[in-house]
């Protein structure tokens, strides 16, 4: 009996720390701690900056200025959340029992369970990509406002495109890339995730450029630190450079800002560089038909507005007209399309387009939550009222 | 309560219903002019359909600080100014309204620093180039990272821009003889598609172009029968079809007959021009006079700031009950309270009906219903504890909330047309309206704790009661502040995924609500496993009110993310002494029990809804 | 306003193409496969917009008009009201003009201005604007284009002049493309500038700031905006005073004669051709109850001061006997200035004597005048 009851109180104890009250109330307040020092921190890191680095992390790092070490002072929002959750259960698994007066209680934490977790799942799930389409434009694909891919076209068909398509995150460790499907190799010698790029003939000082071949040779280009405002995008660029079987092919300098793509011939196949934002391509496309912009008289301020969108899917059989407007989004194939904005004097929509598998839990939680707080409040307040009157 | 006191009663409330009435009475008709009726006139401005009388008070508050101007003899009323620059502007030029305190300006339009803190538009004009100059290179810079003397030259240029505008939207700024000129434009030009070709002057046609590039409002209504609010027009828009169409708007020669008999200093001509022209806009745009009629009562009346001045009155009464005569002195407290709640009421209705929107819309109208709110729960309180301490806090907040939104007010009209992705209503009801309620019951079980502590720590008077009924409030509030922050915080998530997609996107404002709900959990969580007793709770709760006033005021001034609503320069310095009195308090109340002058105990912490770690 | 439906037959071609021929989509979307090379193939796309040569990064102007300038043309500052302005440089020296500018409403309607480009080509006007030139579609606008010769050697190296001119109407303002320069020169620059006209556009943000436009703010008060003002620089000749200014006129002197008289002198200025020469000389001539005259009699008894590259044209118009409040003779000294497609008036008004004091100072004047 002694050893087995030593056991048990081993495992109790961690147990019952886990399940406090005190840790919850710690937990809360780093938790407020976080999301305070997460407010002041956009206002220089902008605001995906800090959501990556603060709230979709596990741990918080500081450094004094200039230093390159960094120790981490605060746990992240994953971490933090994952021992709210863990808390939480342990709290109800030990502590509570299932009695009527509880029930408000247990509704209302068995909702932030589920909040957390939709959380946690969106934070890890969701994408969120935009759609610019012109009037009259189809678009068969979304766009990633803040990650570039390299796309490697094959566009020797007269047909048909065959893409290779690079995302961010492998450029950005650079180096030698082999793909089966092409015949050559890409050696990213520089990828520059926001850079600036001056014509050549208005730097006369600058370096020779490492590109040998396209529209490199004409400009120069000078890395600078990623954009934090919501509005800007960065400018991404890279030097590449083609080998074949016989050597190098040259070294092309590839960015969002060359929209012409820059092209090459192997083995009969022509070939096209270019740097784009990541696409997505979907298995249905929409053309803009009109954006309707009304404004307030008198004024510039927008009163609404709304974008006519014919939705055109083969392989469902859909072909129909739908009215996209704010606060009105189209649901289509687990993809919800919002009304975003609008460019190029209301010409150009943008549609917000958002996958995200755990949309729905948010929902269910916030109601459970909702109701839990109404039981437990009306249950105190009716006692507080019978108690008073007698 | 004996007879004589109930009496008394019903006199003061008397009295104070007539004072706030009074505005009423008052008949603006300055030089025999019908200035007030002139002031009913309805314009369109800045997207919605609004009486002269508004244009005017927000106007002169945006360039002078005020919405009455004080001159040597006599003091004007909005009204009365804006009339002389629509009108007769040469004399307008002359009045010493804009308001320069940075010495720097002073310096860059080359006066010394005792020039004198109010100039005239005439001065000012000179150094157009200048200021014009100055506020470009400003405009340059950031707007968090402008220096005093950038925002001071960029706000001077704005008031100048806005000023010069206002004098050229009936007329050109300085005509004699408006009338005179479009009688004789009505008989020489034969209307044409291009205008030139109308016979008119180059000159007179670059002075129609001038009015119509700079006018600030729209007078001209559409031709009935139509009501469009977008075909409202500038004076120089409705000359210029004027010259390509022909008919003139009817419109058109009432305000030049109206500015020529002012200019000309004929009350008699300028009477009739405008009753005919009211007789007219009633005939055939009925329910927008009405409206513009009440908002034009809704300004002179200035309900909120009536309500303002009175609870101070009831704060005071309320805690005089505390020292004498506690029943009669609290139950006065107590009606003045409903019946301030009453006007208060009114006014936010009034705004609702103006506005065709659900109380909070900005961030005025969110002070002016965080002020209503804690008020409504603060009459709850009282009904149920009758101690008076209800009613002082409803009065202080209430002061407090509507002292601010006085101070919100000077940046212009506070009832703004929203952007398109705020405007449904479904949403501003139900999210907005539930978290402005989570700052007003955050902030009212705040301001019961500092009654709390401020009792307990510098006067005798918190007996073992008193203090057991303010822990019930407090508690009782922070639950029903909790209930409503999450809601409301949820809600806003809700509406977020409806419109972008995105649930939770921490961005400040959003971040500062869940501040509010995570603190307020904090509490409850602390007070039931008796952590905290009754005189943390009070600490504890007076810290929600540092927390609410970063979530309401603090990330607004961060100029970031999807709530910015700009800088408010001015305000930041009394946030943060706000912040640093509600530290001290914290303070005080964590001061060991024997120091207070009040008989606090140390309570047996009450474990019936606690729960507590119980043995495995 | 469904214009969808007449491009609908290749559209619909192309999404077929689109959907039922995105064969082997080998890519996993969004399941945080961030760091894998995908594969997949496409049928083609058509091309978004003209290809240009150079990059997406071009040159802004204020108000959202955006144009890519061909090689080889020099930009230059946009000074005044130019919104653009560019050099283009020919052989032996020559050069040619570029400018864009931009002015409210219809400025005065496409015949008015492209009679004004006939008149500095000392061409005659046309009666319907639509001989005169073509619709050009740039982007999904449609400009129009004229093309300019004139018929004798006007230039002073004795070369004919060449004006091709696009004009569109845009957002409440008609904005001017016009490159002026030797006949051989601007010949040759025909395709560039066609190509420079074809790519003019716009946009709210220059393409790399890919701004969303999305008003998610929250409502902030709305700025006041200044109207706008065109600067005019000018030496002041002695005795000359400026006098407060009237909205209605850009500067406004009075001059001291030495007789004791004032006359008044003001600088207005209109978009477009403001009525024409002769309309305006009518105008004043009645002002001084002199008859109307004709072109023929204008053009023979008008003088034209040169300076600073500009033409102005000068009428000196007395009134036959004593007229007005005064009972005085009275003297218009006036000159007008056609130029980038805006008119300007320079007037002296006053007693015959007083004008007639002052006329070597406003020739003065006129030659100090720099219209930017």
């Amino acid at each position: 009996m002694s050893v087995s009851a030593a056991s048990i109180s081993d495992f109790v104890k961690p147990l019952r720390f886990l399940a406090s009250l005190r840790l919850t109330v710690v937990c809360l307040s780093l938790g407020m701690l976080l999301v305070f020092l997460g407010t002041l921190a956009q206002v220089h890191l902008g605001i995906h900056a800090v959501q990556a680095q603060y709230f979709q992390s596990l741990l918080i790092f500081w450094s004094p200025p200039g230093a390159s070490w960094k120790i981490p002072i605060l746990p992240g929002g994953y971490v933090l959340g994952t021992v709210l959750l863990v808390n939480l259960i342990a709290a109800h698994a030990t502590r509570f029992q299932f009695s009527r007066k509880k029930i408000g209680i247990i509704l209302l934490h068995f909702g932030v369970i589920l909040l957390l977790i939709g959380q946690l799942l969106t934070g890890l799930f969701a994408r969120e990509t935009q759609m610019r389409i012109d009037e009259g434009q189809t678009l068969g694909y979304s766009e990633a406002p803040r990650e570039v891919e390299l796309a490697v076209t094959d566009v020797t068909d007269p047909n048909f495109d065959q893409v290779v398509a690079i995302p961010e995150k492998v450029l950005a460790r650079q180096g030698t890339l082999q793909n089966p499907t092409l015949p050559f190799t890409l050696n990213i010698q520089r990828f520059l995730p926001n850079s600036q790029i001056v014509k050549r003939s208005d730097d006369a000082q600058a370096p020779p450029s490492p590109a040998t071949t396209g529209a490199g040779s004409r400009f120069v280009v000078t890395e600078i630190s990623r954009t934090v405002k919501d509005d800007e995008r960065d400018l991404s660029a890279a030097f590449v450079e083609v080998e074949g079987v016989q050597g190098s092919l040259g070294t092309w300098l590839v960015s969002n800002a060359i929209t012409d793509p820059q092209s090459f011939t192997v083995n009969g196949h022509t070939y096209e560089l270019v740097i784009r934002q990541r696409r997505f391509y979907k298995q249905f496309a929409l053309s803009l038909l009109h954006f309707a912009h009304d404004r307030y008289a008198g004024t510039d301020i927008p009163k609404n507005f709304s974008s006519r969108i014919r939705l055109v899917d083969f392989e469902r059989n859909e072909n129909r007209e739908v009215l996209i407007s704010m606060n009105d989004p189209l649901r289509y194939r687990g993809f919800t399309f919002y009304q975003s904005g609008f460019d190029n004097d209301d010409k150009t929509t943008i549609l917000q387009v958002v996958k995200n598998p755990a949309m729905i839990l948010p929902y269910i939680a916030c109601g459970l939550v909702a109701l839990g707080l109404v039981t437990q409040f009306s249950m105190h307040l009716f006692g507080f009222v019978r108690k008073r009157s007698t | 309560m004996s007879r004589p006191l109930r009496i008394l009663l019903w006199l003061i409330v008397a009295a104070v219903l007539a004072w706030v009435l009074a505005p009423l009475l008052g008949h603006d008709t300055r030089g025999g002019f019908q200035m007030q009726k002139f002031g009913r006139l309805p314009v369109l401005l800045n997207g919605r359909i609004k009486p002269l009388d508004t244009v005017a008070r927000t106007s002169l508050l945006i360039i002078h600080g005020q919405q009455t101007l004080g001159t040597d003899h006599d003091t004007l009323s909005a009204i009365d100014w804006l009339a002389e620059v629509l009108m007769k502007a040469d004399e307008a030029d002359l009045r010493k309204i804009f308001v320069i305190r940075n010495p720097e300006t002073l310096a860059a339009l080359g006066w010394s620093p005792d020039a004198g803190k109010y100039f005239s538009f005439r001065e000012l004009f000179a150094h157009l180039q200048e200021i014009e100059q100055q506020s470009a290179l400003a405009e340059k810079v950031d707007a968090q990272l402008r220096s005093p003397f950038q925002r001071d030259i960029i706000k001077l240029f704005e008031r100048l821009t806005l000023y010069h505008r206002l004098e050229n939207s009936i007329e050109v700024a300085g005509t004699d003889d408006f009338k005179g000129q479009i009688d004789d434009l009505v008989k020489s030009i034969h209307p044409s598609p291009v205008p030139m070709n109308s016979g008119i002057s180059a000159e007179g046609l670059q002075s129609i172009g001038f009015l119509a590039e700079t006018g600030y409002f729209y007078p001209i209504p559409p031709v009935p029968p139509n009501d469009d609010p977008l075909q409202w027009r500038k004076m120089g828009e409705s000359m210029l079809n004027f010259l390509t169409a022909g008919n003139l708007h009817p419109a058109v020669s009432a305000y030049a007959t109206m500015a020529s008999a002012f200019a000309a200093n004929d009350p008699a001509t300028f009477n009739e021009t405008l009753d005919n022209y009211s007789n007219w806009l009633k005939e055939h745009f009925a329910p927008r006079v009405r409206k513009t009629n009440i908002e034009s009562v809704f300004n002179q009346l200035q309900p909120f700031y009536s309500a303002m001045v009175i609870y101070v009155l009831i704060f005071i009464l309320a805690c005089a009950s505390w020292l004498v005569r506690p029943e009669t002195l609290g139950r006065y407290a107590f009606v003045l309270l409903i019946v301030t709640f009453v006007v208060h009421s009114t006014g936010l209705i009034t705004r609702m009906y103006l506005e065709g929107r659900p109380p909070v819309t900005n961030l005025y109208s969110s002070a002016v219903f965080i002020g209503w709110g804690a008020v409504l729960l603060g009459i709850l309180l009282e009904r149920f504890f009758r101690n008076g301490i209800g009613s002082a806090t409803a009065a202080m907040i209430g002061f407090i909330t509507l002292l601010i939104a006085h101070h919100l007010s000077m940046d212009g009209d506070t009832m703004e047309m929203m952007r398109a992705v705020l405007d449904t209503n479904g949403w501003l009801a139900t999210h907005v309206v539930c978290v402005t309620l989570g700052y007003a019951s955050t902030f009212l079980a705040g301001f019961l704790a500092l009654t709390y502590i401020v009792r307990g720590a510098f006067t005798p008077s918190l007996d073992r009661d008193t203090a057991k009924s303010l822990s019930r409030m407090v508690y009782g509030i922070v639950c029903f502040a909790t209930l409503f922050s999450f809601v409301g915080t949820i809600l806003g998530g809700i509406w977020a995924d409806q419109s972008w997609g995105r649930f939770w996107g921490w961005d400040p404002k959003e971040n500062g609500a869940l501040l509010i709900v995570l603190w307020n959990a904090i509490i409850l969580h602390a007070r039931w496993g008796g952590l905290v007793r009754q005189r943390g709770l009070m600490v504890m709760a007076v810290f929600g009110n540092v927390v609410t006033s970063w979530s309401w005021f603090g990330v607004n001034m961060l100029g970031i993310g999807l709530h910015s609503y700009g800088f408010m320069d001015s305000a930041f310095p009394w946030l943060i002494a706000f912040g640093v009195s509600q530290l001290v308090f914290m303070l005080i109340g964590s001061l060991p029990p024997h120091v207070w002058r009040s008989p606090v105990e140390t309570v047996k912490p009450s474990r019936v809804e606690a729960l507590a770690d119980a043995p495995a | 306003m469904n214009r969808f439906f007449p491009r609908i037959a290749p559209h619909l071609q192309l999404v077929r193409q689109v959907c039922g021929g995105a064969l082997v989509l080998l890519a996993l979307s969004g399941c945080g496969d961030d760091a894998k090379i995908t594969v997949y193939r496409i049928p083609k796309e058509t091309k978004p917009e003209g290809t240009s040569q150079t990059m997406a990064m071009t040159s802004e102007a204020g108000a959202g008009v955006h144009w890519s300038a061909p090689a080889g043309w020099e930009e230059q500052p946009a000074t005044g009201f130019r919104k653009g302005s560019f050099l283009v440089r020919g052989g032996n020296g020559k050069q040619g003009d570029v400018s864009v500018t931009s002015f409210p409403e219809t400025a005065g309607g496409l015949l008015a201005n492209v009679n004004r480009w006939r008149d500095q080509l000392k061409l005659p006007p046309i009666k319907d604007a639509q001989q005169a030139g073509m619709t050009l579609k740039t982007g999904d606008h449609e400009m129009f284009f004229v093309d300019l010769v004139s018929e004798q050697p006007i230039l002073p190296d004795n070369s004919k002049s060449r004006t091709l001119g696009g004009i569109l109407a845009l957002n409440g303002e008609t904005w001017f493309f016009k490159m002026s320069g030797p006949d051989k020169l601007v010949d040759s620059q025909r395709d560039a500038f066609k190509q420079f006209l074809e790519s003019v556009h716009v946009a709210n943000a220059t393409p790399l700031t890919g701004g969303t436009g999305a008003s998610t703010n929250a409502p902030t008060p709305p700025p006041i905006e200044p109207p706008q003002a065109v600067p005019v620089h000018y030496a002041l000749p002695p005795n000359w005073q400026e006098k407060p200014l009237s909205p209605m006129r850009l500067a406004s002197f009075k001059a001291i004669a030495p007789n004791g008289k004032e006359a008044d002198v003001s600088i207005v200025s209109l978009p477009g051709i403001a009525g024409g020469d002769l309309a305006n000389v009518n105008r004043w001539r009645g002002q001084v109850k002199l008859g109307p005259t004709d072109e023929d009699a204008l053009a023979l008894s008008a003088e034209h001061i040169k300076a600073n590259g500009h033409d102005f044209l000068v009428v000196d118009l007395v009134s036959e006997g004593p007229i007005g409040d005064q009972n005085e003779k009275q003297r218009i000294l006036a000159a007008i200035l056609d130029e980038n497609d805006r008119s300007w008036f320079i007037k002296m008004t006053g007693e015959d004597q007083a004008v007639a004091s002052q006329k070597s100072a406003f020739t003065d004047f006129l030659r100090s005048l720099t219209i930017p």
